[in-house]
């Protein structure tokens, strides 16, 4: 209950998408339906863990002048070993993300990430880090999609489960469309930042 | 390519298929401080000089060398090191040897080395295989379509700010709502 309530706060006043502002191209990219941002998902957490796992393994072997094409070189040699073997095991979705997967090479996350962390830590504290962040833009990406597909389909549609909701045609395809991205991550934005104060006065409350 | 070809191409380019409203390539520098006060042409000629460069070269790079030799899947490695470089040597040969340039780059620099549109940029143009006089106009082209979403916005958000709006919806939600209309407004002209 502990790690909930602190994975809470952390979700709320550290996010790296609604508070920090990195990794908006891939929110936005890959969000039309809820299949495309679990595949999509499952591929940042991949390169996140790996090369910040990578990057603070051998951080005291690298000299200090080419730290920065070093880190590229890891991270995108897993990006590679990510696209192929997306290209391989599910065809189906790679032609959804082969434009998406290889932006990852300089997701500002990602960079960031290693840049500022991986580079100064441990490779325990590098490993729970990665987890922590694959974990909470796995959370935001779902929130999107769901309000994406549903309020462009009106129905949801989970691995192999189709959920019906609403009659097709009920709403216009708006929010599939590239123009809907934007608005759907506006609101939802609007959305966090009124949970977030009221949140923190709350805290302001206790405070006093 | 005709004249009147390039110019349908160049109005497609910079009105139905922006690389920021269509691709989301460099969402992320709408929502720094750095594009504000700066010269609109300064920051087209840095931003086509850079976009440029770095698409030709990735592109006789993954025709000539890659592809001969069998090794396409090399091509997220070789790309994105062109891209460091490329900004890397801009930055130290542009202090050196060009004022022009110097002066032209300075605005741009700092809102595109840590962003997607360079890298972004060269993997459109190998995925869509455009000839290279083609390539040449869809990046100066498209670059142009960049700066100009960009000084629009930056005009819609000088507005805004001095406006009274809600607190939580400064920031992020509101720069996302302008952009979402600016979008619709360019879509529109499709119909």
């Amino acid at each position: 209950m502990k790690i909930l309530n602190s994975f809470k706060s952390y979700y709320l006043h550290k996010n790296p998408v609604f508070v920090s502002l990195l990794s908006i191209c891939p929110l936005l990219t890959a969000t039309s339906s809820v299949n495309t941002a679990f595949y999509m998902s499952c591929c940042i957490s991949i390169v996140i863990v790996l090369s910040e796992v990578i990057v603070s393994m051998f951080k005291n072997i690298i000299p200090k002048d080419i730290t920065i094409h070093f880190t590229v070189i890891v991270t995108s040699t897993i990006v590679t070993i990510v696209y192929l073997g997306t290209r391989a095991l599910y065809p189906g979705n790679f032609a959804l993300l082969s434009y998406a997967i290889p932006l990852l090479v300089v997701n500002c996350l990602v960079r960031s990430k290693v840049r500022k962390f991986a580079l100064n830590e441990d490779v325990v504290r590098s490993f729970l880090d990665g987890v922590l962040t694959s974990v909470s833009i796995f959370i935001t990406l779902m929130i999107v999609s769901i309000f994406r597909e549903f309020f462009s389909t009106g129905s949801l549609l989970l691995g192999k489960y189709y959920i019906s909701v609403l009659p097709k045609g009920f709403f216009p395809l708006f929010f599939g469309e590239y123009t809907g991205a934007f608005f759907a991550v506006g609101i939802i934005s609007f959305i966090m930042n009124i949970i977030r104060h009221d949140n923190s006065a709350v805290i302001h409350e206790e405070e006093v | 390519m005709s004249f009147s070809d390039a110019i349908l191409f160049s109005i497609g380019v910079i009105l139905f298929q922006n690389i920021i409203l269509t691709n989301f390539l460099g969402v992320c520098t709408f929502f720094t401080d750095l594009y504000k006060d700066r010269p609109f042409h300064s920051m087209f000629i840095g931003t086509a000089f850079l976009i440029t460069t770095n698409s030709v070269i990735s592109h006789l790079v993954y025709d000539n060398l890659l592809v001969p030799n069998g090794l396409e899947f090399l091509f997220i490695v070789i790309f994105a090191l062109i891209s460091y470089i490329i900004i890397q040597l801009t930055e130290i040969l542009s202090k050196r040897f060009s004022r022009f340039l110097k002066k032209n780059m300075s605005t741009v620099l700092p809102l595109i080395v840590t962003n997607c549109l360079l890298f972004g940029t060269s993997i459109l143009t190998v995925k869509k295989d455009y000839p290279l006089n083609e390539l040449i106009l869809f990046c100066i082209v498209a670059s142009f379509g960049y700066t100009f979403t960009l000084y629009v916005y930056s005009y819609i958000i000088a507005d805004i700010d001095e406006a009274s709006i809600i607190e939580p919806a400064k920031g992020m939600p509101i720069g996302f709502i302008i952009l979402a209309i600016i979008s619709l407004t360019f879509s529109g002209l499709s119909a």
